[in-house]
C-alpha cells in the first residue's frame, strides 16, 4: 500500500494524542507528504491565522515511498503557515527521521494548539506521549538529540528538534533532524517553538508494505540501476551540490555582496577543489560523504575545520567532523557576503545545524545588514561593536553565533532581511520574495529562475521548479514560462512521494511513476501524477490568496528588475519578469490577478 | 594553435596530465570546434555540456560549428541542476 493510511493527531493545548484514518479519496487525490499535508492544512486552519499563534497547524508528513527500498526514500516534510512569509511553508528534509516515523505506523503527525509549558512528543509505535521538556528548553539541537537518546536508553531513536533560534522565534528557524539534516526553509522551526514543542522523538519497528511487492522490488531495483549509471548522480556523489559554484561563477549567476555583483573573486577558496585541498594548509576540509536513509547518491558532505582557525581555536567541541558545505551554504556564507575563508564558512554551517537556522536566509540577511553598514545606515552602535563589512569572516562567525543564541544584534538578524531592512527604512535592500531570501542563483542570468522565485508559493525558492536547462541555453525571458509551470507541477508530485528531488534528473517522471504504481493502489500514470502536482500547486495558491497574498507578491526586488548585471553572460541585462508572469498566469489558467479561474479549479477537483 | 581550457564540476579529470586546478593550456589544430574538443578530451558522449568561449555561452548546434581561435578561453561545465 505504501501508505499506513493513518494520521497521528496531537493537540498540545488539551494534551490529547490519537490516531485516525486518512480518507482514501485524499490519498488518491494528494498522494502524501507535500500534497496530503497541504490538503489537511487547508481543511484544518484559517489561512489568515497568526503563523506564530496557537491556531496555526504544524504537520510532519511522509510520502508513500518514505521508508521503502526506493532509492532516496527517506524524505519527510514540515508543512505549516510560515512566519517568514505569512504564506504556506513546505520544507523538506532527508536523514533518517522520516523513515522512522513511517516505521512507527504513521503517514502524518498533525499538531494543533499550544502547550502551556515546553514539551516533547515521544512516539514508540502505538505508544504516544507528550512529555515535559523544561530541562531541554534553552539547549541546542545537538544537546537535545543526545539527551533524548540517553534519557530513553534508545540509541536507534530518531529526533527532530529545534534550538534556541526556534524557541525564540527566529523567523527562519529550522527543524533539524539527525544532527545535520533540516527542514530548513520558511521558519517552520519558529512555528514549532511558538507551540512550546521542543522535539519529536520517534522509534518505529513496523515495516512498510507495498501494494504489489514483487512489482515494487523490480521497479525500485530499476531505479537504483538508473541512478548508478547516471552522470548526474556521479557528479553529486563525487563533488556534492557545491559543484554548482564553479558553474554559476563562470555563467555570472553567483550572487555576490548582496546581489551587487554576480561573480566572486574568491570562489577558488570555497569551491569543491578547496574542499578537497584547503588553501591555508593543504589539508582536506571534506572528510567523507554522507547519505540519507536509502540513498544511493550520498551528496551530503562531512567536513572538519582547521583546529587553529580563529573560529574554533580553544573550542574542542567543534574539532570533530560534522555537516560540511553544500552549494547553498557555500553561497550564503561566501559570495553573498564576500567571504572566502572555507573554515569560517564551515563553522557557520556547524552553527546553523547546532542552533537550528536556515543558512540561506541567515546569510542573505547578513548580506543586507552588511550593505546597510557600508551605506552608513547602521553602525557599530547597532552591531555590538562588530564591523559588518563585506568580506569579514569574523563578522560571519560572530553574527551566526549571536543569531543562534539570540543575543545582541543577532535578534535583529533573526527577523529576516525584509523585516530588518524595513525597520531601517530600506526594504528594497532585502533580496527576497514574499519575505523569503533568494538561494544562490541570480535571476538576471537565469531568467526562468526569476519567474520561479516570483511564483513559488513559499517565497523565493530554487527547489520548486527546474528551468536550469532552458536558462543556460538562452539568456532571455522567451520560452521560460512553460518549463517553469510544467516543472513546478512535476516537482509538486515528486515532493508528495517521499523521494529526493535529486533523483529527478536521472529518473524523469516515468521511473517514479512505476515505483508509486507498484507501492500504492490506484493505477498511477504519469499524466495522473502531473495533474496531482498541478492540483497541489493550485491548492497552495488558494491557501496564500486566503492568507491575503496577491499578484503584488509575485515580484522581485528592484535591484534585479532595474539594475543590470555588471558582468557574466547577462552583462547589461535585468530580469524581465512581467512578460514571463503574464504568460505564466495564462498557462496556469489564472486570471490577471493571479487567481485560479472557476474552470481551472473545477478541472482539478478543487471546487 | 594554443587555447586555454577551464573546467567546472568533475570534468577536470578529463584534462591532460599536468593540468592544475581544473585548468590547462592545450595545443589543438586550427579551426577545432567545441564538439571536436569534447572528442579530443574523451568526454563521455552520453550527455551534453555547457560551454563558453571568452565568457560568451555557446550552446546547441553552435558547439559543432564555431571554430576556436588562437588564445581562446574555453570553459567546460557539466549540466548541473539544483543544490
Amino acid at each position: 500500500m505504501g501508505w499506513h493510511k493513518r494520521a497521528l493527531r496531537v493537540n498540545l493545548t488539551t494534551r490529547e494524542c490519537h490516531p485516525e484514518p486518512i480518507p482514501e479519496a485524499w490519498l488518491q487525490a494528494y498522494l502524501g507528504l507535500r500534497g496530503l499535508a497541504t490538503k489537511y492544512l487547508t481543511e484544518l486552519m484559517d489561512p489568515s491565522a497568526d503563523a506564530m499563534g496557537p491556531d496555526n497547524v504544524l504537520i510532519f508528513a511522509t510520502g508513500p515511498l518514505t521508508g521503502t527500498m526506493a532509492s532516496t526514500g527517506g524524505r519527510f516534510g514540515v508543512i505549516t503557515k510560515g512566519p517568514l512569509t505569512n504564506a504556506i511553508a513546505c520544507s523538506n528534509s532527508g536523514g533518517k527521521f522520516g523513515a522512522e516515523l513511517k516505521f512507527a505506523g504513521y503517514d502524518l503527525i498533525i499538531i494543533e494548539g499550544r502547550a502551556a509549558t515546553p514539551v516533547y512528543l515521544h512516539i514508540h509505535d502505538q505508544q504516544v506521549t507528550l512529555r515535559d521538556a523544561t530541562a531541554l528548553w534553552g539547549h541546542t539541537v545537538w544537546h537535545t538529540e543526545e539527551q533524548l537518546r540517553r534519557l530513553h536508553q534508545e540509541p536507534s531513536m530518531k529526533v527532530a528538534s529545534i534550538g534556541v533560534a526556534g524557541e525564540q522565534g527566529v523567523r527562519y528557524a529550522c527543524v533539524v533532524n539527525d544532527l545535520h539534516r533540516a527542514a530548513g526553509r520558511s521558519g517552520v522551526g519558529a512555528v514549532m517553538g511558538s507551540k512550546n514543542l521542543k522535539a519529536i522523538a520517534v522509534r518505529g519497528t513496523q515495516g512498510v508494505i507495498a501494494d504489489d511487492m514483487p512489482a515494487f522490488a523490480a521497479a525500485a531495483q530499476a531505479g537504483h540501476r538508473q541512478l548508478a549509471q547516471s552522470s548526474d548522480r556521479v557528479e553529486l556523489t563525487e563533488l556534492g551540490t557545491n559543484a554548482m559554484i564553479d558553474v554559476m561563477q563562470q555563467v555570472g549567476g553567483l550572487p555576490t555582496r548582496n546581489f551587487q555583483a554576480v561573480q566572486f573573486e574568491g570562489v577558488d577558496g570555497i569551491n569543491p577543489a578547496a574542499q578537497f585541498r584547503r588553501g591555508t594548509d593543504g589539508h582536506r576540509n571534506h572528510q567523507s560523504n554522507h547519505a540519507c536513509f536509502g540513498c544511493t547518491i550520498a551528496c551530503g558532505r562531512m567536513a572538519r575545520i582547521n583546529k587553529n582557525h580563529f573560529s574554533v581555536r580553544n573550542r574542542p567541541e567543534y574539532h570533530h567532523a560534522s555537516g560540511g558545505l553544500e552549494y547553498e551554504t557555500a553561497f550564503a556564507f561566501g559570495p553573498v557576503i564576500g567571504v572566502d575563508d572555507i573554515d569560517a564558512l564551515t563553522f557557520a554551517g556547524y552553527l546553523m545545524n547546532e542552533h537550528g537556522m536556515d543558512p540561506i536566509s541567515f546569510g542573505v540577511t547578513l548580506a543586507a545588514a552588511m550593505e546597510l553598514f557600508e551605506l552608513g545606515i547602521i553602525t557599530t552602535e547597532h552591531t555590538d561593536g562588530i564591523e559588518l563589512n563585506f568580506g569579514s569572516a569574523q563578522a560571519l562567525v560572530v553574527m551566526a553565533e549571536k543569531t543562534g543564541k539570540q543575543q545582541g544584534f543577532g535578534k535583529t538578524l533573526g527577523l529576516g532581511s525584509l523585516r530588518m531592512c524595513t525597520h531601517f527604512g530600506r526594504p528594497e535592500l532585502s533580496m527576497s520574495v514574499k519575505g523569503q531570501e533568494f538561494a544562490g542563483y541570480d535571476s538576471r542570468a537565469l531568467q526562468g529562475m526569476g519567474l520561479g522565485y516570483a511564483t513559488s508559493n513559499r517565497g523565493a525558492c530554487h527547489l520548486k521548479h527546474d528551468t536550469f536547462g532552458p536558462d543556460l541555453e538562452d539568456v532571455s525571458p522567451r520560452g521560460k514560462a512553460l518549463p517553469c509551470k510544467v516543472s513546478q507541477d512535476q516537482i509538486a508530485a515528486l515532493d508528495s512521494s517521499g523521494v529526493c528531488l535529486f533523483t529527478a534528473g536521472s529518473w524523469g517522471m516515468s521511473t517514479l511513476v512505476e515505483q508509486i504504481n507498484a507501492a500504492c493502489a490506484g493505477n498511477w500514470t504519469e499524466t495522473r501524477l502531473v495533474e496531482l502536482g498541478e492540483r497541489v500547486w493550485n491548492l497552495e495558491r488558494q491557501f496564500n490568496l486566503r492568507a491575503g497574498l496577491s499578484r503584488l507578491d509575485d515580484t522581485l526586488p528592484p535591484r534585479l528588475l532595474h539594475e543590470p548585471a555588471p558582468s557574466g553572460i547577462a552583462k547589461g541585462k535585468v530580469c524581465e519578469l512581467e512578460p514571463m508572469l503574464n504568460e505564466y498566469y495564462t498557462l496556469r489558467g489564472w486570471d490577471d490577478a493571479g487567481v485560479p479561474t472557476a474552470a481551472t479549479l473545477a478541472r482539478l477537483g478543487l471546487t | 594553435m594554443r587555447i586555454s581550457v577551464r573546467t567546472a564540476g568533475n570534468l577536470a579529470k578529463y584534462l591532460p596530465p599536468g593540468a592544475r586546478a581544473g585548468q590547462a593550456e592545450l595545443n589543438v589544430a586550427a579551426d577545432t570546434t567545441l564538439s571536436a574538443l569534447f572528442t579530443l578530451l574523451r568526454l563521455p558522449d552520453d550527455r551534453s555540456y555547457l560551454t563558453s568561449v571568452n565568457d560568451e555561452l555557446v550552446t546547441g548546434d553552435a558547439q559543432a560549428t564555431l571554430a576556436l581561435q588562437p588564445g581562446d578561453r574555453v570553459m567546460l561545465m557539466p549540466p548541473l541542476k539544483g543544490g
